[in-house]
């Protein structure tokens, strides 16, 4: 993958492997443009209800205002989501506030390939920094 | 219902997710699998007449708490620091690692975790706790199970009596 392609997949919010979601203020789901997973059988209960991950953060994304910055979550693995294998970036922004309404825009980016990679160097790193973390308190 | 986030955080290969997966799926695996990011999943604990939801965040290993994105700690009631009983490298940064944290959160409840406590014998941790610069708050064995759903029991009881 070039450099432009690997920009255009982590930064451009119209590559396919993003996915936008407005939420209300009780979480449920206004819009959303379903590049990633369908929202249709979960338009019946709010996003706290099968987001673990989005329940936790919930009442803090509550508190943003339409002039704060986004709130990045890097490398999420909702691993008890069927509908979400994987490991994506999430953000979230205060999209709009009409009168006593607020909407939070949920950002979704599938990054499971790169992560994947990633998790094996690191696997590759840390095992090897263990073993000799206990080598060398043997050795003593 | 009472519904809190609770952060699991560390250095890496400390036991956390073992820790996540004895308290969440009753489970446990002598493999380590290193944790790129964070996973997220909840359990009820129940204290008298009250059901205490525990919103567990499992995340990165990283040997120094600056490294951890300060989003990761939104909203967090509570933080156990995990680290490992053998292996010095994880409690070298504890006294830094708890300020960076209490400077962040500074109403969260913050509880330090010797784990792999199966690892050592009852001599060995008496001199270990000598050692240590802070005394740690508990002592688990994820892979025995021993203290793991008493440290959340325990923590679940605190939520409940902030309520009253």
């Amino acid at each position: 993958m070039s450099f432009l392609q690997r920009y255009q997949r982590h930064f451009l919010s119209d590559a396919d492997n993003c996915q936008h979601i407005v939420m209300d203020e009780q979480g449920r789901i206004e819009e959303s443009d379903d590049k990633l997973f369908s929202t249709q059988s979960l338009l019946h209960a709010p996003v706290t209800a099968w987001n673990h991950f989005v329940e936790s953060i919930f009442p803090s994304l509550l508190q943003l205002a339409p002039e704060s910055p986004e709130v990045h979550f890097y490398k999420v693995e909702p691993d008890h989501l069927a509908l979400m294998p994987g490991y994506y970036d999430f953000s979230f922004r205060c999209l709009h506030q009409e009168g006593a309404k607020k909407y939070i825009l949920w950002k979704i980016l599938d990054l499971t390939s790169d992560y994947v990679s990633l998790k094996h160097n690191q696997q590759n790193s840390h095992d090897t920094e263990i073993s000799r973390q206990l080598k060398e308190l043997t050795q003593r | 219902m009472i519904s809190k986030k609770v952060i699991l955080t560390g250095s890496f290969g400390v036991g956390k997710t073992s820790l996540f997966n004895q308290f969440i799926y009753e489970t446990f695996s002598d493999k380590y699998l290193t944790t790129i990011g964070v996973k997220v999943n909840k359990k009820s604990v129940t204290v008298g007449t009250e059901e205490v939801s525990i919103l567990l965040w499992d995340i990165a290993g990283e040997v120094s708490q600056d490294k951890v994105p300060n989003s990761y700690l939104l909203g967090a009631a509570a933080v156990f620091y995990v680290f490992d009983l053998n292996r010095p490298t994880t409690y070298k940064n504890l006294e830094t690692d708890l300020v960076h944290l209490r400077n962040l959160l500074p109403h969260a409840t913050i509880r330090v975790v010797g784990n792999k406590k199966d690892l050592l014998t009852d001599e060995q941790l008496q001199a270990l706790g000598s050692e240590m610069p802070i005394s740690w708050d508990v002592l688990t064995s994820a892979k025995t199970g021993e203290n793991v759903e008493s440290l959340f029991t325990q923590l679940a009881q605190e939520f409940v009596a902030e309520l009253k």
